[in-house]
């Protein structure tokens, strides 16, 4: 098989000096659609923000590979060049500074050349109407004011307009209706190109139905502690968490007897 | 060009000079007498007066400082007439002082025919001796000040004067720069007077390059407002490093008037504003906006009042400082409601960013509220950049100095979009824009 996009290995991350994910392994390959599950303070967003490089979270073993480079080496924003993506489960607001502005300030940054100010102005409106959005929300400050839902559509906007190698959905579908739960899947399947991978991490099923993964994992106390199919998903919408809670917490036992 | 080393009673000879050459009337000098002689006659302020705990001019030689000896006439620097011309389109009126001395002046035709005066102090003093003679003998500065301001007074030379007839409202944007071309101390006055229901724009610019010897400078203007008239003035200063300017203005508001004052603070080595806004009457509402981005060892003291002496008045603020490398900045604000000022509304915020470990800012609230059915709030906060931002802005790529920059730039900016008039918010947000871009950050 060819090189992976990413590859997780072993990853252990403490914040504050708190250990929160313990031994992490990961694969993902161009074109795959991996979900991630899992209870709320199972980790996900801590191996999301990690992904990207947030100071807070510091690796204490393991690696990240990215097309083979070390990502535990690149800032953040060097991340960003290589092609990661991360839509936030919490977009942050920043006061004063418009949405276009910001956008057309990230793109700059991301492909050192300047698009025209018309294509750029093209190509934005072009997202919202795809995001069933107003254009007006180009003159707006970044996410300030806005409803959790207008956040998350915006951050698949700046997805459509960045087009990058690794997207990370970081609960996308939370704080979104039926619809808008919809209209942000279609799209992120439309940016999405067969080269793209994309990491959906949720903790229902709704958002996989129609991002549909090609892989489930399910996280638990900083592990990835199942792996299967896309029936892995349908399995935890009936049955809850608690069944593969049990089961590995027997597993731990039986482990620890051994050891 | 010349400094006059001034010594009592040449200082009278000097104040007598000013008045001649300005051809003004008998009052107006000996007006300036008076306050040459309040000037002399008053103290340096002391590092212990709470108005100057937190900028010493102790070590001022004051005394010695005088304006450019009248009659020399400079002429518009080359710089100063690329920002006049980079950005005339949309503006009714220039005028240009240097040195004290007018250097230039534009007025569009529709401006003229209005009726509007828009002149030096020379000019204005000729044409309507009476309503500056009503404005001079009304200003009442803060007495902390009085040094300062007596000294403004009794040393201005050029000068602007807006006088806006009653029911005229200016479209076009208006203007007024001051700069320094060899002078050592520089004094430059504003008055505006806006008769009832006239409505105007006006930014008093002050601005030079840096400076290779220090220069001092105090000014005054004065901003009056008759029944429901409306105006926006901006108070630009990006004077050069090694400029110590002081700036004191006051505005009178009128029955139903409404003022937005905008004060943009970016140059000088020190810089000390007074800004005051007095309701004197019902349905007075006045909005005061600033923003100071300070870098290297600037010094800036910002002083605002909100001074309400009737009730059913209304008065907001909004200071907004961002400091980098070893800068500082305080600002002390003042609300005032008189007993007997009912139902009047004051608010008053003030944010700082603090860009760097080495940068510092202050902020200090007090409020003097005599009347008990008012409606006040006031809040301030001094914060490093989020570092929740700097993360958002990086994961799209940006690199730290960039996101940096957008932040400040975010900041500040919703001061300046206040600065209803398109022609002069591009030119401020423009030098603001610089300067944040001229920084490492
Ligand atoms: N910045 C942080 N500071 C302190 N604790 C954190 C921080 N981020 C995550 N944690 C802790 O790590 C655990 C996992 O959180 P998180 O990764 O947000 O889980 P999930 O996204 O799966 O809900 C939780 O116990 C949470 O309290
Ligand atoms: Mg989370």
């Amino acid at each position: 098989m060819s090189q992976p996009l990413l590859e997780i290995r072993d990853l252990h991350v403490a914040v504050d000096g708190k250990p929160i994910l313990k031994g992490v392994n990961l694969t993902i390959h161009r074109g795959e659609i991996h979900a991630l599950m899992g209870r709320n303070g199972s980790g996900k967003s801590t191996l999301a923000a990690t992904l990207m490089g947030h100071p807070r979270y510091e690796v204490t073993r393991g690696e990240v590979l990215f097309e083979g480079q070390n990502v535990l080496e690149m800032e953040v924003d060097e991340r960003a060049r290589a092609g990661i993506f991360l839509a936030f489960q919490y977009p942050v607001a920043i006061p004063g500074v418009s949405v276009a502005n910001f956008l057309r300030s990230a793109l700059k940054s991301l492909h050192g050349e300047e698009m025209s100010a018309r294509e750029f102005r093209n190509a934005l409106k072009a997202e919202f109407k795809a995001l069933h959005m107003p254009d007006g929300f180009a003159s707006r400050y970044v996410n300030e004011g806005f409803s959790g839902g207008e956040k998350k559509r915006l951050e698949i906007v700046q997805m459509g307009m960045i087009k990058p190698k690794l997207a990370i959905l970081d609960e996308t579908d939370s704080g979104l209706d039926i619809d808008g739960v919809r209209i942000v899947s279609e799209n992120v399947n439309r940016i999405a190109s067969e080269d793209t991978g994309v990491l959906v991490i949720t903790h229902y099923q709704r958002i996989l139905r129609y991002i549909r993964p090609h892989f489930v994992h399910v996280m638990v106390g900083g592990r990835v502690v199942r792996s299967g199919d896309e029936s892995l998903a349908h399995e935890l919408e009936q049955r809850g968490y608690d069944w593969i809670l049990q089961e590995v917490g027997a597993e731990e036992k039986t482990l620890q007897e051994v050891g | 060009m010349g400094n006059t080393l001034m010594t009592s009673p040449a200082g009278l000879d000097l104040i007598d000079g000013i008045s001649r050459h300005l051809n003004e009337p008998e009052w107006a000098c000996t007006f300036r007498r008076e306050a040459w002689r309040r000037f002399m006659e008053t103290p340096i302020p002391s590092p212990k007066h709470e108005h100057w705990r937190r900028t010493d001019i102790s070590h001022l030689n004051l005394d010695s400082l005088a304006p450019s000896v009248p009659g020399s006439s400079p002429a518009l620097p080359a710089w100063l007439e690329d920002v006049i011309r980079g950005r005339s389109r949309r503006i009714g009126g220039t005028l240009a002082f240097s040195d004290g001395a007018p250097v230039y002046n534009h007025i569009a035709d529709s401006v003229r025919r209005s009726g509007v005066l828009f002149a030096d102090w020379a000019e204005a003093i000729q044409r309507h001796p009476d309503a500056i003679r009503r404005a001079l003998e009304g200003a009442d500065y803060d007495p902390a000040d009085e040094k300062l301001t007596a000294m403004a007074r009794a040393y201005a030379t050029g000068g602007a004067v807006l006088i806006v007839p009653r029911g005229v409202k200016v479209t076009l944007p208006l203007r007024t720069f001051f700069t320094v071309d060899g002078a050592r101390a520089v004094f430059p006055h504003t008055l505006v007077i806006l008769e009832e229901g006239s409505r105007v724009t006006l930014l008093d610019g002050m601005l030079s390059p840096d400076l290779s010897t220090p220069v001092f400078g105090s000014g005054v203007a004065d901003l009056i407002l008759g029944e429901g008239a409306e105006l926006t003035y901006v108070l630009f200063q990006q004077w050069g490093r090694g400029m110590e300017y002081f700036h004191h203005q006051r505005a009178v508001l009128g029955r139903d008037s409404h003022l937005t004052t905008i004060t943009v603070a970016l140059g000088a080595s020190v810089s000390k504003a007074t800004i005051e806004s007095v309701l004197c009457s019902p349905g007075a509402v006045s909005d005061m906006l600033g923003v100071v981005f300070g870098d290297g060892d600037q010094h800036f003291d910002h002083h605002t009042v909100q001074m309400h002496m009737v009730g059913n008045t209304t008065s907001d603020l909004l200071f907004k400082v961002a400091l980098d490398e070893r800068s500082y900045s305080a600002y002390s604000g003042l609300i005032r409601i008189d007993l007997g000022a009912q139902r009047a509304n004051a608010y008053q915020r003030n944010e700082n960013l603090v860009l760097s470990r080495h940068a510092h800012a202050e902020t200090l609230p007090n409020l003097e509220i005599e009347a008990n059915d008012v409606r006040c709030t006031h809040g301030a906060t001094v914060a490093p950049v989020d570092p929740e931002q700097i993360f958002y802005l990086m994961s799209r790529g940006l690199a730290p100095r960039d996101a940096k920059r957008l932040i400040v730039e975010g900041f500040l900016q919703p001061v300046l979009d206040r600065i209803s008039a398109k022609s002069l918010r591009d030119m401020v947000s423009e030098k603001v824009d610089q300067k944040i871009a001229s920084r490492r950050l």
